[in-house]
């Protein structure tokens, strides 16, 4: 089963924004996935953290990016907003079922 | 109004961030600027900076890691947590001694402020691009010079346009020249202005902003039938027409004829020349309205050289090369079609980057830039050494505290570390009381004359070029001034401090700082001589004699010739010269063609009458009216002045006169008295001498010679202006405005101008010079400043650290003076050294200075002198308390 492609497996950083992507509040872009993150788990990530790893999700094509239309509230700039992939969809499965199976087979001892 | 990123994180963003990200995460930031804001957390150009260097940095590193692997977190503090830790320690440290932090940030507050003001002045100068021009890097200056010599030279209009034709590579191709005009807006009344008279298309080429209104349309550009339309400045909007809002389709009187405002241009352009003072834009078409002295079938023919300016933009992809290429073709082409052109002959089209045009402005301002850029660096390499002495003496205080660390297992890297983290935060706080300093210096340049031919200084805002300039300097005399101390503090014998935290194995660090105060003497002495020359130069060029007291002569001019007066001007010479002796507080005057030390200035050449070789003189030379050499107080030695009759009459039938200066007159006729010989000057015009007059520099007070040719005014050819020269008997404010209301009695249309005592006129000449000499003199006197309370804070704690010693001397009968003899030969030994440093240091430096100077040598041993003497002074008293305090110690002394 090749699930861990030459891409490596997803990081956890990759798997917080991917999961965030759909349940971010409105159009998922850089803030509201940020936000979004922070009120499911507490975590308050660095702002630098998310473009990074939007922008490696972008660039394993994980993920599918466009502008929004420019608001005068941000100074006339338009938002980019993100969508799941669905080479995003699978890497995020094949990233689970890892942890999970690894999960399933361990010891009682160290469960 | 749409919120905007602050500017320097929207230029970090514009500079790190790849095009795909930049305008989202502005976005988003601005986003969080708000709702930042609205949490009532700090949210200003800081954090938006740091933010947007976080997110580009983090962008930066991963994208050159590769997609294998996974993302990794951005740190969300700066990723050297023992930093932070040294951060915190340093700030504590240093308000534990708030006197110590705030005497070395004023100092360093000082040497970087004063690099940046100079820094700010260069930028105002030369670096910033023209305000209103859009994408000035686009932009090209096309110049005629000389095949051989940098001289600058004017070209025809036919030219322009084979060169508008020829320079395919540019998309588009303008001209200007400058003039100064006469507006009006009634009742108000009139004055002159610099203007610019243009190719229809100089807006359009600029891309200059419109703040309101249009620039000239075609027709406006090219039909002399158009209704004549002008653009004027954002200033003369605001100053003529008090900013009203419907300046657009209002009037106004250019050189007294009605003219159409249809546009203003935005704030702070004046020109394509960055440091250009227009205020008023007239296309060449409109030559009735603009230069009624020419005709228009003559401005426009080849005989005629109206534009000095010419600007191109670049099309994409063209390189300047390309653009000289062409440039080179069009002349070519040129000198084929017109092989008689002489002058065109010694010209060639030269193309450089930028929009100004005159390559001695960029000379002259990078000359007297480069210059002081050198003698602030050097100011601030004395802040450095007495900074680092500071920190020195601290690093010794605080051996104990820093032996302890190292004992503990602290590196040296990392003790080093927390001192130079000490210094950045010391050297950043200055930076920023630096940009205070930079911003107040601005304020007292505003207005004045910085370079001659300038107009004066505007407000020079402070802007990212100068903020990253201080932030650098900041971070490399933090580097610096901390690396010394960092060094030495960390070099402790653990043993032999930690035994006896008090006595130290100092001698060598006293060395050490002895040697950075004897440094700061040194750089402090070049300093002063520099001061001291340029100063006696300056003194000996004000001071220069040019024949007549230029202190009691006023001078004003008038241009009737821009008012369209034609042959009516005879008249009107005649008619202010009988007003304007009639006004009560005038004494004496005349009328001149060129107003003396003025930026004008003719020059002439002559032959013997009926003399047996080809010996030929020159000599500068003016046109005056009779009266003239009284007004100004130039003596008559022989002869006459010229005489009612022979003001304004033409030179017909070889009944032309002249008068020469003394010397010229015994050089050009050796034998017998010159009065009554006759010279030949150009267009084999004969002339007679009339009379001698006393040697003057009429023109450039800096000229090696004081020769002079006199004609009668009007005598060559008609002037269209004229300066009155006036001696006074009262006040300027008291005759100044007489002298309006004369003018005015006459035509109410016509403004005077240049109104100025003429010892005024001369320091004009020398702004540059005197410039340069004010502030290598505040320089040095802040430098001497420091470099004496440094040298006092190394005695005096030299007399704390060697208390005991002192005590011990004492009671073993040591008298008083000669435990201060201790202090004073180790004062001595310092000012010695530095002395003799100082004066190789000088003496390789002011050579530099040299071609500036005046009557006076870079070799000057009185300026060396007096240059030491001052440090001597100093030195005396730096070190008197120091040495009293030694005295006063006695035997008493082995008990502390």
């Amino acid at each position: 089963m090749s699930t861990f492609s030459e891409k490596g497996l997803l990081g956890e950083l990759e798997q917080l924004v991917l999961l965030a992507i759909p349940q971010a509040d409105g159009p998922a872009y850089a803030v509201s996935i940020r936000d979004a993150i922070e009120a499911r788990t507490g975590i308050s990530l660095a702002r630098g953290s998310v473009y990074v790893a939007l922008d490696r999700l972008d660039r394993k094509g994980y993920v599918t990016s466009w502008f929004a239309d420019p608001t005068a509230e941000r100074g006339g700039k338009a938002k980019r907003c993100f969508a799941v992939s669905a080479a995003g969809r699978r890497a995020l499965a094949a990233a689970e079922q890892a942890v999970a199976r690894m999960r399933a087979s361990r010891p009682a001892r160290i469960r | 109004m749409t919120p905007r990123l602050p500017r320097l994180a929207g230029w970090l963003l514009a500079a790190l961030v790849p095009a795909e990200w930049r305008d989202s995460i502005a976005g988003d930031l601005i986003e969080e600027r708000d709702r930042r804001r609205r949490d009532r957390r700090y949210a200003g150009g800081l954090w938006a900076a740091f933010a947007a260097l976080r997110i580009a940095s983090g962008l930066a590193v991963d994208r050159r890691r590769g997609l294998v692997g996974k993302a990794e977190h951005v740190s969300r503090r700066l990723s050297m947590d023992g930093l932070r830790l040294d951060l915190h320690q340093a700030l504590k440290s240093l308000r534990s001694q708030p006197l110590y932090a705030a005497i070395a940030i004023a100092i360093l507050a000082i040497g970087i402020g004063a690099n940046a003001a100079v820094f700010n002045l260069m930028n105002w100068l030369i670096l910033r691009p023209v305000p209103g021009v859009a994408r000035p890097d686009e932009m090209v200056s096309i110049t005629a010079t000389g095949r051989t010599s940098a001289f600058l030279a004017p070209i025809s209009v036919p030219d322009f346009e084979a060169l508008r034709r020829g320079l395919t590579g540019l998309s588009g191709f303008a001209a200007y020249q400058s003039y100064s005009l006469h507006i009006a807006a009634p009742p108000a009344a009139p004055r002159r202005v610099e203007a610019e008279v243009v190719s229809g298309n100089f807006f359009d080429v600029l891309g200059a902003a419109i703040a309101a209104g249009r620039g000239f349309t075609a027709d406006e550009g090219g039909s002399p039938a158009a209704p004549p339309a002008i653009v004027i400045s954002d200033r003369l909007w605001r100053t003529d027409f008090a900013g009203r809002a419907d300046v657009v389709g209002q009037t106004l009187l250019v050189n007294g004829k009605a003219t159409t405002v249809v546009g203003v241009a935005v704030a702070g352009f004046h020109g394509a020349r960055l440091t250009g003072g227009a205020d008023l834009w007239v296309p060449i078409a409109q030559q009735a309205v603009a230069l009624p002295m020419y005709r228009l079938s003559v401005l426009t023919s080849r005989r005629t050289t109206p534009f000095f300016g010419l600007v191109g933009r670049r099309a994409p992809a063209t390189t300047i090369q390309q653009v000289e290429a062409q440039a080179e073709a069009v002349h070519a082409g040129l000198l084929a079609a017109f092989p008689d052109d002489t002058r065109l002959g010694r010209l060639r089209f030269a193309v450089s980057a930028g929009t100004e045009s005159r390559p001695w402005v960029r000379d002259r301002l990078a000359s007297a830039m480069t210059l002081l850029m050198g003698l602030v660096s050097l100011l601030l390499a004395l802040t450095a050494a007495n900074v680092g002495n500071l920190m020195l003496a601290r690093a010794k205080q605080r051996e104990g505290e820093l032996a302890t660390r190292l004992a503990i297992g602290a590196t040296r890297a990392r003790v080093a570390r927390l001192l130079i983290v000490e210094s950045a935060l010391l050297s950043f706080a200055a930076g920023a009381v630096a940009l205070g300093i930079t911003t107040a210096v601005s304020r007292l340049l505003e207005g004045t004359v910085v370079l001659q031919g300038l107009p004066p200084m505007a407000r020079a805002a402070i802007d990212w070029r100068v903020f990253t300039f201080a932030i650098a300097l900041s971070m490399a005399i933090s580097v610096a001034a901390g690396l010394l101390p960092a060094l030495a503090g960390t070099r402790v014998d653990l043993a032999a401090t930690l035994r006896a935290a008090g006595r130290s194995q100092s001698a060598r660090r006293r060395r050490l700082r002895q040697a950075l105060t004897a440094a700061q003497i040194a750089v402090s002495l070049t300093l002063l001589v520099g001061a001291l020359l340029l100063a006696r130069s300056m003194l000996t060029r004000l001071t220069t004699n040019v024949g007549f007291n230029a202190g009691g002569v006023l001078a004003f001019s008038v241009e009737p010739g821009l008012q369209g007066y034609g042959p009516r001007q005879e008249a009107f010479y005649r008619r202010l010269i009988d007003a304007v002796r009639q006004v009560p507080g005038v004494r004496a005057s005349g009328l001149a063609w060129l107003q003396p030390f003025s930026q004008g200035a003719a020059d002439t050449e002559f032959k013997i009458a009926d003399a047996p070789g080809d010996q030929k003189f020159s000599a500068n030379s003016n046109m005056v009216s009779p009266g003239f050499f009284a007004a100004i107080g130039l003596p008559l030695v022989e002869g006459r002045d010229f005489t009612d009759a022979e003001f304004q009459r033409k030179d017909e039938g070889g009944r032309g006169v002249v008068i020469l200066t003394e010397s010229l007159a015994r050089r050009a006729f050796p034998a017998g008295s010159p009065v009554g010989r006759r010279i030949v000057v150009p267009d084999d015009r004969v002339r007679t001498v009339v009379g001698v007059v006393g040697d003057t520099k009429l023109q450039r007070v800096a000229a090696a010679d004081s020769d002079m040719v006199f004609e009668p005014f009007g005598q060559t050819f008609p002037s269209g202006w004229a300066s009155m020269l006036v001696k006074l008997d009262g006040a300027d404010a008291e005759v100044v405005p007489r002298l309006r209301q004369t003018v005015a009695a006459i035509d109410p249309a016509l403004p005077i101008y240049d109104v100025t005592r003429l010892d005024a006129a001369i320091a004009r000449q020398f702004a540059d010079d005197i410039l340069v000499a004010r502030l290598t003199m505040a320089f040095a006197l802040i430098a001497t400043l420091i470099a004496a309370v440094g040298l006092y804070g190394v005695l005096t704690r030299g007399v704390a650290e060697r208390h005991r010693e002192f005590g011990i001397r004492a009671a073993l009968g040591a008298a008083p003076r000669r435990v201060a003899r201790l202090v004073t030969t180790e004062a001595l030994l310092v000012l010695v050294t530095g002395l003799a440093i100082g004066v190789g240091l000088s003496a390789a430096l002011s050579r530099v200075i040299a071609s500036r100077l005046a009557g006076v040598t870079a070799a000057d041993p009185w300026s060396y002198a007096a240059a030491a003497a001052v440090l001597i002074v100093a030195t005396t008293l730096a070190a008197w308390p120091a040495a009293r305090r030694a005295a006063r110690i006695g035997a008493g002394g082995i008990l502390r």
